[in-house]
């Protein structure tokens, strides 16, 4: 238990600073538009508390989901630096000099990335995107257009999007977890060549499926698992978790917690397939293939 | 195995592709020792060491350390050996105090206390990023931070390198104070062989991937025999084919041979027995043979 | 640090110098000896040739071991010691000092023996 604790800290510790910069500008620059910007407004319904009721939710579930991409981007770029971050500065001898098993070394920074800071941009994307919220509609009404919201709906529907977001979010890592790994792979082996590598095999192996059955059945998995992937986090239902026009925005909201719990279930559903197993197996075999990079020396006679 | 070995390796060999890194390598490294390993630069050393732990895979031999295989038990064997490699290797975007409370968590024998200690004796402040320190004080940082681990062995890839006399004699009183205490054996390698001479208990020398020497410095002192005669006799001294000639003495006035075993008598009176140094000893024996010419 | 000559092994060494010490008195007949620890960490040697030295102090009777408490040295150390530095002096290098003495032509008026007493 206790190596797993100090892992998580050494994640802590050598990323908060960018993690603060990277979740901090945004949404400073994010308040100051919605503080002092122009909105344009395209085609509004009329009635002002219904825009008021439009604008809160989509200032809090904005914020929750610009903060979920900035997450998303950090840690796929980083993802692409994972085997070798600690070889610049040859401190990788150090960890590995530590009693530390290969596999939490990998697992914990994997899961932290993958699923920790996605997460936890989410659940201050949600908060801070009150402040948006508060902001945004003090900004059209004052303050007590604020406190007049239809806070129960609304809180209800972020939160149930919030939570949505949280338990798809797994799902979604395991989705494209065998590309995840591939990319840390194409790292680990080939350092900074990771890229090009990677893509003269994807060259290579496309023209031979070409060649041989006609079609490309190589990217369109890749293409595949990041659809099931995104489905997984926020599906087919997506389109329901919006406000129609003319539509009483308490209502629409009303009816959110229903449809995303139906889209969980279909998500979850959707795991039941022969791409998702293939997905696992692919991803067992990446991190196997991992544990072996580091174990044999993490590239460092390279 | 022998619990009174620390380390017991027989034929090791490790292949770096087509280069030889380490050839027939058989040695043992029994508790409550202070193990010097000397070796020209690329003779293997770093290879060795990386070997106990794991950090490299041989091709041939089999060897424990502590009992264990390296590379199956790697995480039992860390918590009780300790590595440090040549360079000074602290992540560079840590505080120190950081690092004491990630090893606190990381390693089961590692004090924090201890480390504390030994930090005070130093000139780092705990609170200090690796990155503003300069690259001797990473090095004693390092050196604080795994004397706080109760390891059974310790192996130092040239621990002094980049450190002032003040900081290497402080080092060598660590390893005096800390570990000589007849149950822990280190194993160091060094390029600054005279200054560890008499810390050393035994001596492994490297040359080219072969072992040509494991002894004891005691068996050393007996087995070696070093001559220290005029010059003037020096031919006859030639004649009995000693393994290196060289000066000795103030102004380098006075001549001496170095043979591996008893000279003839006849030789022995030539001149006076005089204690075989490491240093000569090491040139004697890990010279390349093109320079086998006169030391004269 | 300490240079150590190569005549003689550095065992050997230390106990000669630590037999001058005590002969200075220091540390005094019936004290404690300094532990190997700290004789090791203050000429820098192994604690396994900082134990030979003290052997060998020992076989010339000049430390014993206290159950439990250490090396002390043992009392009447500093007489044994000066009556045996005495007769090496006598044996050893009176002689080559008396020669080159007549070699250079020295007489016993230039010598200052009153300052001896």
């Amino acid at each position: 238990m206790q190596p797993y604790l100090s892992l998580l800290q050494r994640e802590w510790l050598q990323h908060r600073f960018g993690w603060s910069l990277a979740a901090g500008i945004p949404l400073a620059l994010g308040l100051l538009v919605v503080a002092f910007g122009s909105f344009e407004a395209g085609e509004m319904p009329p009635d002002p508390e219904q825009i008021r009721a439009i604008a809160a939710f989509a200032s809090i579930g904005g914020t929750t989901v610009l903060l979920f991409v900035i997450a998303c981007i950090t840690s796929l770029i980083f993802m692409a630096g994972l085997a070798r971050r600690d070889h610049g500065d040859r401190s990788i001898e150090f960890w590995l000099s530590l009693p530390t098993g290969h596999t939490p070394s990998l697992a914990v920074p994997l899961a932290v990335h993958l699923l920790v800071v996605p997460a936890a941009a989410l659940v201050l994307g949600w908060l801070a995107g009150q402040a948006v919220c508060l902001v945004l509609v003090g900004r059209m009404g004052g303050l007590a257009q604020w406190v007049a919201l239809p806070w129960a709906e609304l809180l209800q529907a972020t939160l149930v999007l919030l939570l949505r977001f949280l338990a798809g979010l797994p799902l979604a890592v395991l989705w494209v977890l065998p590309l995840v790994l591939l990319l840390v792979l194409m790292n680990a082996w080939f350092k900074r060549w990771g890229w090009v590598v990677l893509a003269l095999a994807v060259l290579a192996l496309n023209l031979i499926d070409l060649f041989t059955t006609g079609q490309r059945w190589l990217l369109e998995t890749a293409v595949q698992l990041v659809q099931r992937g995104g489905l997984a986090l926020i599906g087919a239902g997506g389109s329901g978790l919006s406000i129609g026009m003319g539509e009483d925005p308490a209502a629409a909201l009303g009816r959110m917690p229903a449809l995303a719990w139906q889209d969980f279930l279909a998500a979850l559903g959707g795991l039941v397939s022969p791409l998702f197993a293939g997905a696992l197996v692919a991803s067992a075999l990446g991190f196997w293939l991992l544990l072996r990079w580091r174990a044999g020396g993490a590239g460092l006679s390279d | 195995m022998d619990p009174n070995l620390l380390v017991e390796a027989r034929s090791l060999g490790v292949s770096y592709g087509a280069k030889r890194a380490l050839d027939g390598v058989s040695f043992t490294i029994p508790r409550g020792r202070v193990v010097g390993l000397l070796g020209h630069n690329g003779a293997g050393k770093t290879t060795l060491m990386k070997a106990l732990v794991g950090l490299v895979k041989p091709a041939q031999g089999d060897f424990a350390v502590l009992g264990l295989d390296p590379l199956r038990d790697r995480v039992a064997l860390l918590e009780q050996a300790c590595y440090i490699p040549d360079v000074a290797i602290l992540p560079r975007w840590a505080r120190v105090n950081d690092l004491i409370g990630l090893m606190s968590g990381l390693h089961p024998r590692f004090s924090a206390e201890r480390a504390r200690a030994l930090l005070r004796r130093t000139s780092v402040d705990p609170a200090d990023k690796v990155k503003t320190l300069s690259k001797g004080m990473v090095v004693q940082a390092h050196l604080a931070l795994v004397a706080a681990i109760d390891a059974r062995l310790m192996i130092l890839d040239e621990p002094t390198l980049g450190l002032d006399v003040l900081s290497r004699k402080a080092f060598y009183e660590m390893l005096i104070d800390e570990w000589c205490d007849g149950e822990r054996s280190v194993l160091v390698s060094t390029h600054q062989v005279e200054e560890i001479e008499t810390l050393l208990s035994d001596v492994l020398m490297l040359n080219e991937g072969r072992l040509v020497l494991s002894i004891g410095l005691e068996d050393m002192d007996r087995r070696f025999y070093a001559l220290a005669h005029d010059p003037a006799v020096a031919e006859q001294v030639a004649a009995a084919h000693p393994l290196l000639r060289y000066r000795v003495g103030p102004g380098s006035a006075r001549a001496a041979a170095l043979f591996d075993g008893s000279p003839p008598a006849s030789v022995q009176a030539l001149g006076q027995r005089v204690r075989p140094s490491l240093v000569d000893l090491f040139i004697a024996l890990t010279r390349r043979p093109e320079l086998d010419r006169t030391q004269f | 640090m300490q240079t150590w000559d190569d005549r003689q092994p550095i065992y050997q060494q230390l106990a000669d110098l630590l037999a001058a010490q005590l002969l200075d008195g220091d540390p005094p007949e019936g004290a404690a000896m300094p532990s190997v620890r700290a004789l090791a960490g203050r000429h820098v040697l192994n604690p396994l040739t900082v134990n030979r030295a003290l052997q060998a102090l020992g076989e010339a009777s000049l430390l014993e071991s206290r159950r439990g408490l250490g090396l002390y040295v043992v009392p009447g150390a500093r007489d044994k010691l000066k009556a045996s530095e005495r007769e090496r002096f006598l044996d050893t290098e009176w002689p080559r000092l008396r020669d080159r003495l007549k070699r250079l032509g020295i007489g016993p008026e230039q010598l200052r023996w009153e300052e001896l007493t």
